[in-house]
C-alpha cells in the first residue's frame, strides 16, 4: 500500500495548531513519517504539492476568498479534517461575530482599520462551509488526540472524541475541583479529550475544545453565578471560545 | 486485642515502613487531601477529614494495561499486570469497607487477577476519623471499622492494622497476622493500659455523637424503598441540575465499572488491551451497538447509579453499596447530594 500523501493548509488562525502537530515525540513523529506522505506544510516544508489524500485544515473561514480556497480543498481531498478550535467551532475567531466591524477594527487595527485587506466577515467553522469528515477540538490541539486520530483515519475506522466532559479526566487525575479552590470552570460542558490539561495545571478549562454533546448550559450558567461570576463574565465564559456554537440541549 | 503508641512512635513507625516499602498515603492538596505516594513520611497525613477520590485507584488503576500483542498472524499476546507489594497508610473504616466490596465484586465468578494481585500484595493500615459534617457512614453502618469486622467479612478484619487516635497516643488494634508481624519489624508498642482502653470508649462516644448528616435511612430501610421509586419524579428534577460529567462514579469508592478498548500503535504493529474507569452517569455507558442506549435520559442514569447504591450491590454482596462518604456530593460541582436524594425520594414516595 502508497503511503497516503497528506496536505496541512491554514485558514484564519496563529498556526499553534500545525505547531502541535510537529510537537512530537521524536519516535512517534518517525512512525508518523513513516505511515504518511507529507505533501504540504507550510509550518514545516518548502514543497507545495497538491495531489493529496487528507487534507488537515487550521483556521476559520473569515473572507469570501477563504470560501473559495476550502472548497477547492475539498474537492480534492479524500480526506478532510478540520484541526483546532478554529476549523472546529470558529474558536476564539468567532469572539468577534458579537461585535459590529466598524467597531472590531477600530479596536484592533486602530490607525489602519481603514484598509481593505483587513475585512472580513463573521466566522464560520469550515463545517459551515464544506463537509468536514473529521474533528480534532482543541485550542491548540492535543498532539496525543492528533496521532490517535491519525491512526483511525489509516485504518479506515471512523475516528471517535470522547462524548463526555472535561471533568471525566480532571477526576481520573485525581485534581482539586477549581470549584473547590474558590474558582470557575467550564468542565462540566466541556469534550474531554485534552486529559484535562489545564485543570492539571491550575487553571480553568475555559472551554477550547468545543460543547460536549447535550451539554447541561442552563445548570452551567446557574453554577457559574452562584460561584459569583456577573451575568457578563458568564457569558464571556460561553462565547469565548463557543460563540459560533448551536447545541442541541435535549437530554 | 489493642497496643498503644505514642505520637513520636508512630511517627517513627512510619518513617521506618517508608524507608524500605512502597508506602502510599494522604497528602494535603490545595485545602484538600488526596492520597499519593509518600517519599517521606512528614508529608503524610493521618488526621484529615476525607480524600478526594478513594485508594481504590491503587487496586483499579484510572487507566491500565491489561494485554499487549502483535497485529499479525499469530497475536503472540502477554499479559501485563504491574502489581507490587505496597502499604496503604491512612484509610479510614469507610474505604476499608469499600475495598472489602471490592473484593467481592472482583473475586465474584471471573476472578480479576489484575485486581486480585494487586489486592492481595497491599497491606491496609486503617486510622479512626471525626466525620465531616457530610459524612453519613454510621448510617450505613460502616464507620467502626474495628467493632464491626465480623458483622461485615465474618471471617477477618478489613485492616491488617488499625490505629485509633485517643489523644496523647495512639492505640492500634491488630487485625491479621501479617499486621502483626509488619508492627513487630518497625516498631515496639506497648500493651494498652486499661485507663487507655477507656480513653477508647470515650473516643469512640465522641464519634457516633458527631454526626450531622440529614441522612434518614439506614441500609435496610434504603433497600425497602428503592423498588418503589423507580417511576419517582424525583428522577427527573435532580437531571435538571446534574451535568452527567461522572464525577460522581469516578470519586466513589464502591463504583467499580471499567471500559475496555484496544489501542494500536502508529506503527500499527503492536496493540495493547487497556481498561479505563468508566461510568454510569455517562452517555455511552448503557449504548449498544446499533446506536440502542437503555439509559439515554440523565433521569434514568442518575436512577440507576442511585440504585446501585441503595439497592443493586446491597442484593449482590449483602453489602451497602454506599459507604456514606459523602465524596460524590462533595465533588458534584452541580452540588447534588446523594444524602437529599435519598431523603427526597423518602419523602416523595411516600406522598405518591
Ligand atoms: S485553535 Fe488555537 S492554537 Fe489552533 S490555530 Fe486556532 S488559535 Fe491557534
Ligand atoms: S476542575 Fe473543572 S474539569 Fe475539573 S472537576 Fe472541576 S469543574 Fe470539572
Ligand atoms: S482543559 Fe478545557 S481549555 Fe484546557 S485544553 Fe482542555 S478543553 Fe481546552
Ligand atoms: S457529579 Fe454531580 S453533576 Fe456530575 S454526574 Fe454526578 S450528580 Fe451529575
Ligand atoms: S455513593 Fe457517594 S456517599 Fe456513597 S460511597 Fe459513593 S461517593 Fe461515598
Amino acid at each position: 500500500m502508497s503511503k497516503p500523501k497528506v496536505a496541512f493548509f491554514d485558514f484564519t488562525s496563529c498556526e499553534g495548531c500545525q505547531l502541535e502537530v510537529l510537537n512530537q515525540e521524536p519516535q512517534d513523529m518517525i512512525d508518523l513519517l513513516n505511515a504518511v506522505e507529507i505533501v504540504n506544510f507550510r509550518e514545516a516544508i518548502s514543497d507545495k504539492g497538491q495531489d493529496y489524500d487528507i487534507a488537515f485544515i487550521e483556521g476559520s473561514i473569515s473572507r469570501p476568498a477563504d470560501e473559495t480556497r476550502i472548497k477547492k480543498i475539498r474537492r480534492q481531498a479524500k480526506i478532510l479534517v478540520a484541526l483546532g478550535a478554529c476549523a472546529c467551532t470558529g474558536g476564539l475567531n468567532a469572539m468577534k461575530n458579537k461585535y459590529s466591524a466598524a467597531d472590531y477594527k477600530n479596536y484592533v487595527y486602530k490607525d489602519k482599520a481603514h484598509y481593505e485587506r483587513l475585512d472580513t466577515y463573521a466566522v464560520r467553522p469550515v463545517s459551515a462551509v464544506v463537509k468536514v469528515d473529521c474533528e480534532i477540538p482543541g485550542c491548540p490541539i492535543n498532539r496525543f488526540e492528533f496521532l490517535r486520530i491519525v491512526k483511525s483515519v489509516l485504518m479506515g475506522v471512523t475516528p471517535q472524541l470522547p462524548d463526555y466532559p472535561v471533568c471525566v479526566e480532571c477526576k481520573m487525575k485525581d485534581n482539586v475541583c477549581m470549584y473547590q479552590r474558590g474558582e470557575t470552570c467550564m468542565g462540566p460542558v466541556t469534550r474531554a479529550g485534552c486529559d484535562a490539561i489545564c485543570t492539571s495545571y491550575g487553571d480553568p478549562c475555559t472551554g477550547c475544545r468545543g460543547f460536549v454533546p447535550h451539554p447541561n448550559l442552563n445548570a452551567q450558567k446557574d453554577v457559574l453565578a452562584k460561584h459569583g461570576l456577573s451575568p457578563e463574565d458568564v457569558m464571556l465564559n460561553f462565547t469565548m471560545f463557543n460563540n459560533f456554537s448551536k447545541e442541541d440541549t435535549t437530554r | 486485642m489493642h497496643k498503644a503508641m505514642t505520637r513520636a512512635e508512630l511517627a517513627l513507625f512510619a518513617e521506618n515502613l517508608v524507608k524500605t516499602n512502597v508506602v502510599y498515603g494522604v497528602v494535603a492538596k490545595d485545602k484538600q487531601f488526596g492520597w499519593d505516594r509518600i517519599l517521606d513520611h512528614k508529608e503524610m497525613v493521618l488526621d484529615y477529614p476525607t480524600t478526594i477520590s478513594s485508594p481504590k485507584k491503587y487496586f483499579l488503576p484510572p487507566t491500565e494495561t491489561l494485554i499487549e500483542f502483535k497485529l499479525a498472524a499469530n497475536p503472540d499476546p502477554k499479559f501485563v499486570n504491574h502489581s507490587q507489594e505496597a502499604i496503604l497508610f491512612g484509610m479510614h473504616a469507610c474505604d476499608l469497607y469499600a475495598t472489602s466490596m471490592l473484593d467481592n465484586a472482583f473475586e465474584d465468578t471471573n476472578k480479576d487477577p489484575n485486581y486480585l494481585e494487586k489486592r492481595k500484595k497491599a497491606i491496609l493500615i486503617g486510622v479512626s476519623c471525626m466525620p465531616d459534617p457530610d459524612c453519613f457512614c454510621n448510617k450505613m453502618g460502616v464507620d467502626d471499622a474495628v467493632h464491626n469486622e465480623a458483622k461485615i467479612s465474618k471471617k477477618e478484619a478489613l485492616y491488617d492494622l488499625f490505629f485509633t487516635n485517643i489523644g496523647h497516643k495512639y492505640l492500634v488494634s491488630i487485625g491479621t497476622k501479617r499486621g502483626e508481624d509488619l508492627l513487630a519489624k518497625y516498631a515496639k508498642p506497648a500493651e494498652a493500659s486499661k485507663a487507655e482502653l477507656d480513653q477508647l470508649k470515650v473516643v469512640e462516644k465522641k464519634r457516633v455523637e458527631s454526626f450531622t448528616s440529614e441522612m434518614k435511612q439506614d441500609v435496610e430501610q434504603l433497600a425497602k424503598l428503592m423498588p418503589k421509586t423507580y417511576n419517582s419524579s424525583v428522577w427527573k428534577e435532580y437531571a435538571d441540575k446534574c451535568f452527567a460529567c461522572g464525577t460522581c462514579n469516578l470519586v466513589c469508592p464502591t463504583c467499580y465499572c471499567f471500559n475496555i478498548t484496544e489501542k494500536v500503535k502508529l506503527n500499527l504493529q503492536e496493540g495493547s488491551r487497556e481498561r479505563e474507569w468508566d461510568s454510569c452517569m455517562l452517555p455511552q455507558f448503557a449504548e449498544v451497538a446499533g446506536g440502542e442506549n437503555f439509559r439515554e435520559h440523565v433521569a434514568e442514569r442518575l436512577r440507576h447509579r442511585l440504585m446501585r447504591k441503595g439497592l443493586y450491590i446491597k442484593e449482590k454482596f449483602d453489602k451497602s453499596g454506599c459507604t456514606g462518604c459523602a465524596r460524590c456530593y462533595r465533588n458534584c460541582t452541580a452540588d447534588i447530594s446523594i444524602v437529599e436524594m435519598f431523603n427526597r425520594l423518602k419523602e416523595v414516595t411516600e406522598n405518591e
